[in-house]
């Protein structure tokens, strides 16, 4: 038996289950638990698609259609989801030790990790609205989970876009759907290619954009996704950032199967690139400004968002495997920063001027953060080497030179932010004093093997990029646009 | 001063170009069949719409459900659930001693919200029950059943509201009403290998007792039940957090 929508049905059930429960001592317990079973579940599916309530395909006029609802599972979207739930179970591990930890934590990470699960998976426009709106609903219960006036705002303005910015994906889907008369994506894509355009299409497309940009944190709703990752808790930012970027490529990938063998696939890739390289450039300026070390983090985590979105607007198989892999890499070495930037907002606090000279204090935790910011600049030999090379490539082959001008000089940027990070917090000299103070704060066992392991997976795929680039170069051939 | 008045411009612009582009593609909108003809010939119960929610597209009426459960969860943050062990509150809430206040309606609200509740009720019963057959279902019997709780609770305050739900037992309502949705499509599953699989019998029993003549009716009338307790729980307990710092006191470890 296929148990394919048990990736997405567990961590529902557990979400209502733990938001039941949340006053209970076995909280800890019960998250742990939870954390190993979620490690299980991308291995359950089978590749090949599952048809929700048994109802398949139907012909109609000679035309198939998909009556129900589709999900389908490849190497592609088993990785994502693998590194997802990877990520997702980090969290849930660091989060119990965590003060004041309540189920309902618990709760909405694993719906979160479920509705993006879910993103991923569908082939379904309309499921696909669905679990993004419950994504981007989880989200804001994440941020105000932290408790501050200043995460309540941004949770509330992010929610108050977030209304107006689903509404018009549901017009969106909404339109397409009066277009070609079914909500299967791969359907519609092939009934957009067969009869001429209306106006309709081009309105949805309009708002299909709109939707990816607040989904995926694009300009120009970069500021939000900025307030969200640098007011919350930074752990809780790592699983945030790892939702944004993964509804990025999900969305883009529905982007591309839709309009990509249309005529107007030339002017839609101009304004998804247009996008990408302004996430780029304003998220490496406005990080070069920053003084807080978790603000720092949230605009990096914009400036690369434009990285994944430049690779798959681009079309090409290079192009949409380059922006994938970035994508995977992002999340894991971005996760481990955040990570790093927790330990260093508990040991002291998240302004990089008020610290300095942990370098004495905890040398392991030191090196592994120095690891994945190489790997977030793109040095060898970390994994984010390896994909800006392939970006890099992806982009000369599709004749735009001076984009790579662009990227390398994005790059020196993050370089120099990431270093001046690096010699605040780590390096600049401090007094004997704060030393001793440094050394009586107790860093978790949890933390510091979460980032280990994260670190490893970055030097892992930095080494072996093969591992996860076979898996995509096939998929990547089937969705690219000739 | 005149960088706003710029911006507001800008603004002003793009929201006119993006409202016209919007009028146009919705002016200029033909609409296709495709795979609706197959909706509207299979019968598989009498309502229509009932059929497409909760037999062809099932998954997305879960997945409007689970919308609806995580923004109570995190209403819950502001105002509930998420305000569990938090110190400060207690300094905040020490003062006032957790009495509702009686707004003051006139005897005429208050004998009219009674029977105008009970009568709300009953008929978000039946839409609930029915709605495989007749118009409505779970989604608009919730509605009505929280809409009658609410009624009475605005008329008496929460204090001497006739209709007592505790906050507790809603909560359980609504885990209830998710989970039986979840786990119904569990069992389809387990027997088909479909997720939400529309079970006609078991063993030759029908799931659920209804004249001949009206389809396979299956498991639809108890997702039905399952969306009403979700709905008619969810939004009364909102309801209940908004009007009440009853809760806020129980959660910071008072009372």
């Amino acid at each position: 038996m296929n148990l394919l929508p048990l990736i997405v049905v567990i961590p529902l059930l557990m979400a209502i289950v733990f938001s039941y429960i949340y006053r209970s001592k076995y909280i800890r317990l019960l998250t742990l638990l939870m954390a190993l079973v979620l490690l299980v579940l991308p291995l359950l599916g089978l590749y090949g698609p599952y048809f929700f309530g048994g109802h398949g395909v139907v012909y109609i006029e000679g035309m198939p259609f998909v009556s129900g609802i589709l999900y389908t599972l490849n190497p592609l979207k088993e990785t994502l989801i693998f590194t997802l739930m990877l990520i997702g179970v980090l969290v849930l591990i660091i989060s119990t030790r965590e003060e004041r930890l309540s189920g309902t934590f618990t709760a909405l990470v694993l719906m979160g990790l479920a509705s993006v699960s879910a993103v991923i998976l569908t082939e379904d426009l309309f499921n696909l609205y669905v679990f993004y709106e419950i994504a981007a609903i989880t989200q804001a219960g994440l941020v105000i989970l932290a408790g501050r006036e200043e995460a309540y705002r941004s949770a509330f303005r992010y929610l108050l876009v977030g209304t107006m910015a689903g509404s018009i994906l549901l017009l969106g889907v909404g339109l397409l759907l009066s277009a070609t008369g079914s909500l299967n994506i791969v359907d519609m894509g092939r009934y957009l290619a067969l009869k001429p355009l209306t106006p309709t299409v081009y309105g949805a497309l309009l708002m299909l954009i709109v939707g990816l940009a607040y989904g995926g944190g694009l300009p120009p709703f970069h500021t939000l996704k900025v307030d969200l990752y640098s007011r919350t808790k930074p752990f809780v930012a790592a699983i945030l950032q790892t939702y944004s970027k993964f509804i990025l490529i999900a969305l883009m990938l529905v982007i591309l199967k839709l309009f990509g063998g249309l005529p107007i696939f030339n002017t839609t890739r101009g304004v998804l690139i247009a996008l990408s390289v302004f996430a780029m450039v304003f998220g490496t300026v406005m990080a070069l400004l920053q003084d807080d070390y978790r603000r720092l983090l949230a605009y990096h985590t914009v400036s690369q968002g434009g990285y994944v979105a430049l690779g798959l607007a681009l079309g090409t198989p290079l192009g949409i495997v380059a922006g994938i892999f970035h994508g995977i890499n992002h999340a894991l070495y971005k996760s481990a920063l955040f990570i790093g930037a927790h330990i260093v907002e508990k040991i002291k606090s998240p302004y990089m001027r008020e610290v300095g000279g942990l370098l004495l204090a905890m040398p392991t935790v030191t090196f592994l953060i120095l690891c994945a910011k190489l790997a977030s600049i793109g040095i060898p030999p970390f994994n984010g080497f390896q994909s800006k090379l392939l970006l890099a490539e992806a982009v000369m082959s599709a004749d735009m030179p001076e984009l790579v001008i662009l990227m390398l000089i994005v790059s020196i940027g993050t370089f120099l932010y990431m270093m001046k990070a690096f010699y605040l917090i780590f390096l600049k000299p401090c007094s004997e004093e704060q030393l001793r103070e440094y050394r009586e704060v107790r860093i978790s066992k949890y933390h510091i093997f979460s980032l280990g392991l994260l670190v490893l997976l970055c030097i892992v795929l930095g080494l072996y990029p093969d591992m996860v680039l076979d898996r995509l170069l096939p998929l990547g051939e089937e969705i690219a646009i000739e | 001063m005149k960088i706003t008045i710029t911006r507001e411009i800008a603004v002003s612009l793009s929201f006119l170009l993006f409202g016209a582009g919007v009028f146009y593609s919705i002016y200029s909108i033909e609409v296709v069949e495709g795979v609706n003809a197959l909706y509207t010939q299979v019968m598989i119960v009498p309502n229509f719409v009932t059929a497409v929610l909760f037999d062809w597209r099932g998954f997305d009426t879960l997945g409007e459900c689970l919308i609806l459960i995580t923004s109570v969860l995190v209403t819950g943050m502001v105002f509930g659930k998420g305000l569990f062990n938090w110190d400060f509150l207690r300094e905040v809430y020490r003062e006032e001693d957790g009495k509702d206040v009686d707004l003051g309606f006139t005897p005429i609200i208050k004998v009219l919200a009674v029977p105008m509740a009970v009568l709300l009720m009953v008929l978000g019963v039946v839409v609930i029950l029915g709605g495989h057959i007749t118009p409505g279902g779970g989604f608009q019997g919730g509605a009505l059943i929280s809409a009658a709780y609410v009624l009475a609770m605005v008329a008496f305050g929460r204090g001497r509201c006739p209709v007592r739900f505790t906050h507790r037992f809603l909560e359980s309502l609504e885990s209830f009403g998710a989970l039986l949705f979840l786990i119904l499509g569990l069992i389809g599953m387990i027997l088909s290998g479909y997720y939400l699989f529309n079970i006609r019998e078991i063993y030759g029993i029908p799931l659920f007792p209804s004249p001949p003549g009206i389809g396979d009716v299956g498991i639809i009338p108890y997702l039905n039940i399952g969306v009403g307790l979700k709905v008619l729980a969810g939004l009364s307990t909102i309801t209940t957090l908004l009007v009440s710092h009853r809760i806020v006191s129980k959660n910071i470890g008072r009372g």
